[in-house]
């Protein structure tokens, strides 16, 4: 059981020399519904990376509970990216079933979960006849299904037109409620940050460390282009005008 | 719900699929109409024994089958075929995805890569001749070593196109090897894998022949050589008519629906 994870990378090299992240430690506890807000090319998805496991050539460690590396534990987690990443030759219900050990109950729950998503019916159909909301509907179904502890997401829902991209954050919240994983959500706009999260991590530019860990004080369910998320994020950047540019003063 | 799927579009339009493929049969029927035409047109201006008309043609054909002498051949040709399609493809796709994802070996056997596109068919035929004897298995060999190189370069190419980001996917929902083997890398290589399995059938088949004609005394190509010295030129009409029906059935009854099963996807849209 994940009660809390630990973050603490000390510096992450890539192979080209290019120095991404670098003393950039913080927690969470389990449940926790974090948003990880920085500027472009920050180092954000190689911190994904990092925590998910899918990179493991740091110097640092990403531990749960204060003791076990995350990497070596056997808890599920989803991700979600930024494309949705759908195998094109796999039908929606076959793209879900992939992530799946071939375990009958759990083949069984794809059918109530794409229902969950609102794809009710449309388990039969390829990615490409899919538009790209229903796709990132699929996506957040193939991450949902596995039970995640854990749910990273990698600026999910950029690309997609205001109407589609809300009804998409209102069902990961729906999701996250009722299954409550603790979730890394990474993103560069911060109106979106303040609707979805529970705390908001400001990384600085390239690289990354933590420049202001943001509780988000607002009452749910939060409304994207309402007066209280409004209030919140002009009152924080009044407080820290460069903040966006991954700078506190 | 926001967004709309294109199903409606969809049924409109599959109509209009069904009636072209039917099109496309007539086509296709035409054209095989249109082969024989020029031909019957051809041979009557032509000494018939040069080129014999279809109708004398079909007709030996049938004199050919009903001795049963044709089917023999024909029948150990296709063996041979078959065994030498079987090697290369197997030995060329291993080689090729290899190559295509392990770039130091990739260099390193480059240079041989290059050698065996380039040798001639005729070379290496002779030369396993000669160093395994005129044997069956050497006659495999040839045909498959001629193949191999053309097969891996076609699958490195495969192997280079894998999306790293798809990929990525299988590691992250911990997807077993196996899994990840059959419904995440091999769909994106069918393509051309496809294209390796109709060029070489093309290759393949001709080179059998060059190799029965060289040191084997059965098979379409043996038998060629033998009209060839009695200037028998409506008996390598009659073989080469049989021969290219096969493989157009092979083409019709095997690698078509194979294509179409592995790449049914990128037709519905």
């Amino acid at each position: 059981m994940i009660e809390s994870i630990q973050i603490q990378i000390e510096n992450k090299t890539h192979r080209n020399g290019l120095c991404t992240i670098k003393d950039l430690n913080f927690s969470t506890s389990a449940g926790e519904f974090i948003a990880i807000v920085g500027p472009s090319g920050a180092g954000k998805t190689t911190l994904l990376n990092v925590i998910s496991g899918l990179d493991e050539d740091i110097q640092g460690e990403v531990l749960v509970n204060n003791r076990l590396p995350l990497s070596g534990l056997a808890h599920h987690r989803g991700f979600v990216f930024q494309e949705p990443r759908l195998m094109p030759w796999l039908t929606v219900q076959k793209n879900i079933e992939l992530v799946l050990d071939n375990n009958p109950e759990k083949i069984r729950a794809v059918p109530k979960i794409l229902q969950e998503v609102g794809l009710d019916g449309f388990g039969h159909l390829y990615p490409g006849q899919l538009s790209g909301g229903m796709q990132r509907r699929v996506g957040l179904a193939r991450a949902f299904i596995v039970e995640p502890s854990l749910l990273l997401l990698d600026e999910p829902f950029q690309s997609l037109d205001e109407p589609t991209a809300n009804d998409l954050r209102a069902l990961l919240l729906r999701l996250w409620n009722k299954r409550r994983p603790s979730v890394f959500f990474v993103t560069h706009q911060l109106r979106e940050a303040m609707t979805l999260a529970d705390r908001i991590v400001f990384v600085s530019a390239r690289p990354a460390r933590v420049v202001l860990d943001y509780q988000v004080e607002i009452e749910r369910p939060r409304i994207i282009d309402g007066e209280a998320v409004s209030q919140a994020c002009t009152a924080l950047l009044n407080e820290f005008p460069k903040l966006l540019s991954g700078e506190r003063q | 719900m926001p967004e709309q799927t294109h199903s409606a579009s969809r049924q409109q339009s599959s109509g209009n699929i069904h009636s072209k493929v039917n099109t496309n049969i007539w086509l296709r029927a035409c054209s095989f109409a249109l082969i024989f035409v020029l031909w019957q047109f051809a041979a009557l201006f032509v000494d018939n024994r040069v080129l014999p008309t279809p109708y004398a043609v079909l007709q030996r054909l049938m004199i050919d089958i009903s001795s049963g002498e044709l089917l023999e051949h024909l029948w150990i040709t296709l063996v041979r075929v078959a065994f030498s399609f079987f090697f290369a493809m197997l030995l060329g796709t291993a080689i090729g995805l290899i190559m295509g994802s392990k770039k130091r070996l990739d260099i390193l056997l480059d240079g041989l890569l290059m050698l065996g596109l380039n040798v001639p068919a005729l070379v290496t035929i002779i030369l396993c001749y000669i160093w395994f004897g005129l044997t069956e298995v050497a006659a495999v060999v040839a045909v498959a070593i001629n193949k191999i190189p053309m097969v891996i370069v076609n699958m490195r190419e495969g192997a280079r196109a894998i999306d790293a980001q798809l990929m990525e996917v299988a590691k992250v929902y911990r997807i077993s090897k196996m899994k990840t083997f059959h419904s995440v890398y091999l769909p994106q290589l069918s393509p051309y894998l496809i294209a390796s399995m109709r060029n070489g059938l093309a290759l393949i088949w001709k080179i059998v022949l060059v190799v029965e004609l060289l040191g084997r005394s059965e098979g379409v190509g043996f038998q060629l050589s033998v009209f060839f010295q009695f200037f028998d030129i409506e008996g390598i009409f009659s073989y080469t008519l049989a021969f290219v029906l096969v493989i157009y059935l092979i083409e019709w009854l095997l690698l078509r629906p194979l294509e179409r099963s592995l790449s049914g996807w990128r037709v519905i849209k």
